[in-house]
């Protein structure tokens, strides 16, 4: 697309939406978010920048191809929930391990990994698609 | 409200049958989508319409909710003492509670089997039920929404979405290879019979 | 926009891992605080020939440049799915239904993966195929389909249908069937070429109508129980009288037929299952019909209970026409791929008579049949692939196979007459049973029972016949003058294939002379699911 003003706010622009879909990431677990709209706001991130500033940018942003990173987060997943095995607890039991940083509390869990997870399956899967389609006719 | 939605449920599957029986390729897919739509809305209306209200309690009110000697509740391995208090064992997050959603969504189906096949309706009544004497946890919960039948809405929704989205691009690349959309034309794979051989 | 079609599939089965994952909550610390002792490995055995397909198709999306790696990564995933299926079955066999509770939500409220003898025989025969299609893939598959996803859409396939056998959650089979649907729309165009894209449209759009019905059913079930436990909708369908199962019922038969490809809904198997690769084919033809006869009885036998009976002679009669269909259809067919999709619709019709049946000696049948069919359709179609590679793939042309590779041909005809019921191969035994037990029920089922079984087992025998004479004992006569140079360009038959189809071969026959393999496991699966209090008790009493 050869729209000037696209051009230039499309980079600040997908770099806000990708800041923002870690932040609805990572609030998910008790509040409205998680990893499956975090991904779709991270896809349409890359999406926008691939419009305003062409395919290629985007690949060479990425570094990897988009299918890899969906796979990743499927392996994520997969060993999140996998993870319970090795505790003796059913699979997908969330375990936690909460270290105090400096007295603030940091609620870490195979919860989180698995959500992170599901963020990379969806950017991953999602970008490949729109990618695909920007690059076609 | 549950006539309503179901003679909406009625009419979208009426419209998505007759777009899946034409014989082009465009219009089943329209047909197709609709479908899906029907589906989810007809698992809305099966979860029954509750109130307005999100699930979500404050912190600290899920106490009464599952009282001591519930009949079952979804987080007991003992069934004593079945939802422990968050000073005890939940990490500090702030605001509502992560799990109190989540208890109350198989509570809420879960009475029904508790009461008989009759679904008595409204969530706060099988909650009652539920609960036995625990009247205050149909207080707390009110005229809340069923969040099940949304779970299974939002699964079967990404679901049609990706098939559907598949099913898009293949009638695309479909069209350009066969030059049709009708599907009385695709013969590629099913040749017209040829006569088998009559002797060895 | 032919790139277009993996990512919008791959996108598909990762939303649906995401799904799957999200109608199961995650279980919480106060979940974690609550439970003082811990669980036991053994639970885990059901989810292990899932969780391990899903790791090998997550690594082979990941390292999809890695070409080479990608078969061993596959073969390593479903052997190891093949082992802890054994172990499953073995477990199960002992000590009953193996259940464990998703994230630590117990039942009902949870998602709950439970495995009975059923399940457990389903898990070790798809296991097993799925073993030897990737041994026969090595060779099939080249470097352009493999990195189009081939390894990556074959696991997900594979742990797809192992979740449907192992799964006791109405609502979680759905989200299984999805899995495999979508991998299998993947497997269905990879190449896209023109005949594969045909065949993925009359695929796609059925399998997708037969599995929204599916939802709507499930959707009608959770409206009057309540619930979506298999276990609780049996107690609680038990527990009441007049529930309106007969409309759910009647759009779960709907569904199920159409996946199985009963006999008004058959025409779409033959119109895809010759499109795609030979191995994709195959195990198309193994499992994916069965799946639908799994559901039928899981449902109908088990979660209805003598509600269920109503339905029992619409199967039957259903069952009835699909096996002397598939039979005839068969015959008329020049193309080998699609005669052996009919020869599939027939099997179809011949478990569908036992279910019919509704005797225990009838859903027995039913099962091992289902079985026999797994492992002898597979090898039917992975024996036609080898065939074609002497250029035999349709019945007109004779290619003198049986002069270049007596094995060949020899591989053809074993699953041929197994196809057909000949002893002493596994499809004998089951149509015995299945006689027997048409013999046993009063009525004119029974009596139309017998006639199509023994029909439709000669219409194979006549269809195997003709297309062992025509394609691989016939010269080939219009090939020219050089027989021998035809048979120095043809011989590229790879090791791995034929191993893989010589394995299969071998199952047949073991099934064949030692049949108790299969009905003892049967027998007890059928057992379980005519009287699941053992199932219930252990679900619903999982604390």
């Amino acid at each position: 697309m050869n729209s000037l003003i696209l051009r230039t706010i499309a980079p600040f622009l997908a770099a806000l939406m990708m800041l923002f879909s870690v932040f609805v990431l990572l609030r998910g677990h008790n509040e409205p978010g998680g990893g499956f709209i975090g991904g779709l706001i991270a896809a349409s991130a890359l999406a926008i920048y691939g419009i305003g500033s062409g395919v290629d940018t985007v690949r060479r942003a990425i570094v990897v191809h988009p299918n890899a990173i969906a796979g990743a987060g499927l392996l994520m997943s997969a060993v999140a929930g996998l993870s319970a095995m090795f505790m003796g607890r059913p699979v997908l039991t969330g375990l936690w391990w909460i270290p105090v940083v400096e007295g603030i509390e940091i609620p870490l869990s195979t919860v989180l990994v698995f959500d992170v997870g599901v963020y990379f399956v969806v950017l991953g899967s999602l970008a490949s698609i729109a990618l695909t389609l920007e690059e076609g006719d | 409200m549950e006539a309503i939605f179901s003679l909406v449920v009625g009419l979208f599957f009426a419209a998505s049958i007759y777009l899946m029986l034409s014989s082009h390729l465009v219009r089943i897919l329209l047909g197709v989508s609709i479908f899906g739509n029907a589906v989810n809305l007809m698992i809305f209306t099966a979860g029954r319409l509750g109130g307005p209200a999100p699930p979500v309690l404050a912190e600290g009110t899920h106490h009464s909710v599952y009282p001591e000697g519930a009949a079952s509740a979804p987080i007991g391995h003992t069934g004593e003492g079945l939802v422990p208090g968050p000073e005890g064992a939940a990490p500090a997050h702030g605001g509502t509670l992560a799990g109190a959603d989540m208890a109350v969504a198989p509570g809420a189906d879960a009475a029904v089997p508790s009461v008989g096949i009759e679904p008595t309706g409204a969530v706060s009544d099988q909650m009652s039920s539920l609960a036995g004497a625990a009247s205050s946890a149909s207080d707390i919960l009110g005229a809340t929404a069923n969040p099940l039948p949304q779970a299974l809405i939002l699964t079967a929704i990404v679901i049609s979405f990706s098939i559907f989205a598949f099913l898009l691009v293949l009638t695309f690349r479909a069209y350009q290879s066969m030059d049709t959309d009708n599907v009385d034309d695709m013969r590629v794979a099913e040749v017209e019979p040829v006569r088998p051989p009559l002797g060895y | 926009m032919r790139k277009l079609l993996l990512p919008a599939t791959a996108l598909a089965a990762a939303a649906l891992f995401t799904s799957a994952a999200a109608a199961a909550p995650t279980g919480d610390l106060r979940a974690e605080a609550m439970m003082p002792g811990s669980t036991p490995f053994t639970p885990w055995l059901t989810v292990l020939p899932i969780l391990i397909p899903l790791l090998g198709a997550a690594l082979t999306m990941m390292l999809r440049h890695k070409v080479t790696w990608q078969a061993p990564i596959a073969m390593a995933a479903v052997g190891l799915a093949t082992l802890f299926g054994f172990l499953l079955f073995a477990e199960v066999a002992v000590n009953g239904p193996l259940i464990m509770a998703a994230g630590n939500w117990l039942p009902p409220f949870g998602i709950v993966m439970t495995v009975d003898r059923l399940g457990a025989l389903f898990v070790v025969a798809t296991a097993v195929v799925g073993l030897a299609g990737l041994i026969y893939a090595r060779r099939d598959i080249d470097e352009s389909r493999t990195r189009f996803g081939f390894y990556t859409f074959y696991c997900l396939l594979i742990a797809g249908v192992c979740g449907s056998f192992s799964t006791g959650d109405i609502f979680n089979l759905y989200v299984w069937f999805e899995v495999f649907l979508v991998s299998s729309f993947g497997l269905m165009i990879l190449g896209g070429e023109k005949l594969q894209l045909d065949g993925a449209v009359k695929y796609g759009v059925l399998n997708l109508i037969a599995t929204t019905i599916f939802l709507i059913a499930v959707g009608l079930l959770y409206g009057f129980t309540g619930t979506l436990n298999m276990a609780d909708i049996r107690a609680v369908i038990a527990a009441s009288d007049g529930a309106p199962v007969a409309t759910v019922g009647a759009l779960f038969v709907m569904a199920f037929a159409m996946k199985a490809a009963a006999f008004p809904m058959h025409f779409w198997l033959p119109a895809s299952y010759h499109t795609p690769r030979v191995v994709v084919g195959a195990i198309f033809a193994g499992l994916l019909t069965k799946v639908g006869v799994y559901a039928l009885l899981r449902v109908l036998v088990m979660l209805f209970g003598a509600e269920g009976e109503l339905f029992y002679p619409l199967i039957g009669w259903l069952g009835v026409f699909t096996a002397i269909m598939g039979g005839m259809g068969a015959l008329a067919q020049t193309n080998l791929r699609r005669m052996a999709a009919f020869l599939v619709v027939s099997g179809i019709g011949v478990m569908l008579v036992g279910l019919g049946l509704g005797s225990s000696a009838g859903l027995t049948g039913a099962v091992v049949y289902a079985v026999h069919s797994i492992l002898a359709m597979m090898g039917l179609f992975l024996a036609i692939g080898l065939a074609e590679r002497f250029g035999g793939g349709a019945t007109a042309a004779g290619a003198d196979i049986y002069a270049r590779s007596s094995l060949v041909a020899g591989l053809f005809l074993v699953f041929g007459f197994a196809a057909a019921g000949l002893p002493p191969f596994s499809g004998f035994w089951p149509k015995l049973m299945l006689v027997q037990a048409s013999l046993e029920t009063s009525g004119v089922l029974g009596i139309a029972g017998v006639v199509a079984i023994i029909l439709s087992g000669f219409l194979t025998t006549v269809t195997a016949g003709k297309a062992w004479a025509l394609t691989f004992l016939k010269p080939a006569a219009e090939r020219g003058p050089a027989p021998v140079a035809a048979a120095a360009e043809a011989v590229s038959v790879p090791r791995s294939g034929q191993a893989a189809v010589v394995l299969l071969a071998a199952l047949v026959l073991l099934l064949g002379l030692v049949p108790q393999l299969v009905i003892v496991p049967a027998e007890e699966g059928v057992a379980g699911l005519l009287d699941p209090s053992l199932y219930i008790t252990r679900v619903l009493e999982a604390h």
